[in-house]
């Protein structure tokens, strides 16, 4: 179940695929008869977690409190 | 029914649009100078100016456009046009947003040109990159006024160029009266609208379709179905090409060099909240550009079980996906949502027409005419020309309504690829590398201008897209992102180290040198 967290803006659809009892990643290469797994849909994982949890959240909460610990370094010049 | 609801759909956006040229009046008595008009006077709340740019990016491209690009031609667009952009708010805090806010005041910043003339000095940059942002600016609102002609036209029964020039001329009139402060409000309750109709859009979605995996497994099933959920399969084997431009050039720190979104970074009020505008920007355009790039694939779903036409047959466009879902669909199943949905996009479309107006505006007025040839005007007459120059690109978007649609299609592919090349490259190189100089800035926008321009020219006649990519292996625009910033370190590294003042305030290790006066007088 955490590895939802691995997904972006669609997990929360597959969420309530699983709580309707359809176990299913959604994307070709977990079921879906014709669409072999490619390793670009591993790329889609990854980008998803990047794009949506680390590079927004972890960076700008990082300058959040980098910014807090030189205030003057955000003062107008 | 269906009539009942097409007027119930037509009555709610008639509402929204008395609501918003409704606050671009009230606003206009708070414009007391050319600052208050072009960047609010620099106090706008940041999660204001987080929403307005995140409405900007997203644009009714992604929620008109690319929602029936990924019904046409397959799943995979998603992932590599529109999840990286996400990426691209941080990425332009991180690289670039605390110089352009902490220098915004003591060089009176405005506009990109502003910035890049500071750092780089001389006329030249300004020039190159004003160009290029008209340019980008009259033809890149294309796609915004396709969207919005096709959905009033469909909605409020008037032909194409008329719902088009409506909805144009309603931006231009709320963001000349109002400005920066106008633009501000209404972006903040367009985007609003914009998150509760996307979220309200995927609910429906996913009962219609009987859940995710569902719909997927289905449209797989469907003839040419697994080509359309593989992306390599989908472009003949040029995804990874379009991956590859987009996803880590153009769509992310190609971002940077859109001025529609970057340059709100003038108005926010306190510098330390930066943050807060990369995240918001990033969150909100991460619940909204999915959200309809899933109407596309529900949409695809209701084709293949029989439940919907197939659009591109019957409208001869993949850009009627949105309208037929939102017009016919949801105006005899959920009326009060489509009309939501409806609005939604006219929304996202003036969040950029708005900004386009603005940006287009500024280039002319102050960019090339008041900072070149023009120093001397006073506020009063730089506010005065403001307001025409943007009243001059709003009758260019106008006009270029009524260029047949294929014409203007062609000329929208200049677009966000062209900022992102002229503008990205310098704009990054200027905070994070000391070599820079005055001549390796002007180059580099030139290149990245011309090469960006030239090659979309190319692809879009005589190669198309696979093709081009195959032969080509990076989109057009990501060309121009990479010449452009190879230009900028290699002139930079044989030319005279001259740069602007604000680089010596960026890069404070290297020595400013003595002004001519101060040497006379010690000497």
């Amino acid at each position: 179940m955490l590895d939802l967290l691995f997904l972006g803006e669609y997990a929360i659809l597959i969420l309530f695929d699983w709580l309707r009892g359809i176990s299913s990643w959604g994307l070709p290469g977990y079921g879906l008869p014709g669409t072999p797994w490619t390793n670009t849909f591993l790329l889609i994982y990854v980008m998803e977690w990047l794009c949506w949890f680390v590079i927004p959240v972890v960076t700008m909460l990082w300058w959040r409190s980098w910014a807090k610990k030189h205030p003057e370094l955000v003062q107008e010049l | 029914m269906p009539e009942t609801g097409i007027l119930i759909e037509a009555a709610i956006v008639v509402i929204w649009i008395v609501l918003i040229l409704g606050v671009g009046v009230w606003a206009r008595k708070r414009i007391k100078s050319s600052g208050d008009f072009m960047v609010g006077g620099r106090a706008i709340p940041v999660w204001m100016l987080g929403m307005w740019s995140a409405g900007a990016a997203v644009s009714a491209w992604a929620f008109f456009g690319l929602p029936g690009a990924i019904y046409a031609a397959g799943a995979f667009q998603h992932w590599a046009l529109c999840l990286p952009m996400m990426a691209g708010f941080p990425i332009t805090v991180l690289f670039l947003g605390r110089w352009m806010r902490i220098a915004a005041k003591k060089y009176n910043l405005m506009t990109m040109p502003d910035f890049l003339g500071e750092v780089y000095g001389g006329k030249l940059i300004r020039i190159f990159a004003a160009i290029g942002i008209v340019i980008a600016c009259v033809f890149y609102a294309t796609a915004q006024f396709k969207a919005i002609g096709i959905l009033l036209s469909t909605i409020l029964g008037v032909d194409y160029v008329t719902g088009a020039a409506l909805g144009i001329a309603i931006s231009v009139v709320y963001i000349i009266l109002g400005g920066f402060i106008a633009g501000a409000i209404i972006n903040a309750l367009n985007v609003s609208m914009m998150i509760v109709a996307s979220l309200i859009a995927v609910g429906i979605g996913y009962t219609w379709t009987g859940g995710y995996s569902n719909m997927l497994a289905t449209i797989a099933q469907s003839t040419g179905g697994a080509a359309w959920l593989n992306q390599d399969l989908a472009m003949g084997g040029a995804a990874w090409y379009l991956w590859i431009s987009w996803a880590l050039f153009l769509s992310s720190f190609g971002l940077a060099g859109q001025p529609a979104i970057v340059q709100k970074l003038y108005g926010i009020k306190k510098p330390s909240t930066l943050w807060l505008w990369g995240l918001m920007g990033g969150i909100v355009f991460g619940i909204t550009c999915p959200a309809y790039c899933y109407l596309g694939e529900v949409t695809k779903y209701l084709t293949v079980t029989g439940q919907a036409p197939n659009i591109i047959a019957v409208y001869k466009s993949a850009d009627y996906v949105i309208a037929w879902l939102t017009v016919y669909k949801l105006g005899a199943e959920a009326p009060v949502i489509g009309g939501l949905l409806i609005a939604g996009v006219i929304a996202a479309a003036w969040s950029t027409i708005d900004g386009f107006v603005m940006m287009g505006g500024a280039a002319i007025a102050r960019d090339i005419v008041n900072k070149c040839f023009r120093p001397n005007w006073t506020d009063k007459q730089l506010l005065r020309n403001l307001r025409i120059a943007m009243l001059i690109v709003g009758i260019l978007m106008v006009i270029e309504t009524m260029f047949p649609a294929e014409l203007i299609t062609w000329l929208a592919a200049i677009g966000w690829a062209q900022f992102a090349a002229t503008l990205a490259p310098a704009l990054l190189l200027s905070t994070t590398w000391k070599g820079i100089t005055k001549w390796g800035g002007t180059a580099g926008v030139f290149v990245g201008l011309v090469v960006s321009a030239g090659l979309t020219f190319l692809y879009r006649i005589p190669l198309g897209t696979r093709v081009f990519l195959q032969r080509f292996y990076l989109d057009a625009g990501a060309w121009g992102f990479v010449l452009g910033l190879i230009t900028i370190i290699v002139v930079s590294l044989i030319t005279k180290k001259e740069r602007g003042p604000l680089y010596y305030d960026i890069h404070k290790e290297v020595a400013a040198p003595q002004a001519p006066a101060a040497q006379t007088t010690t000497q």
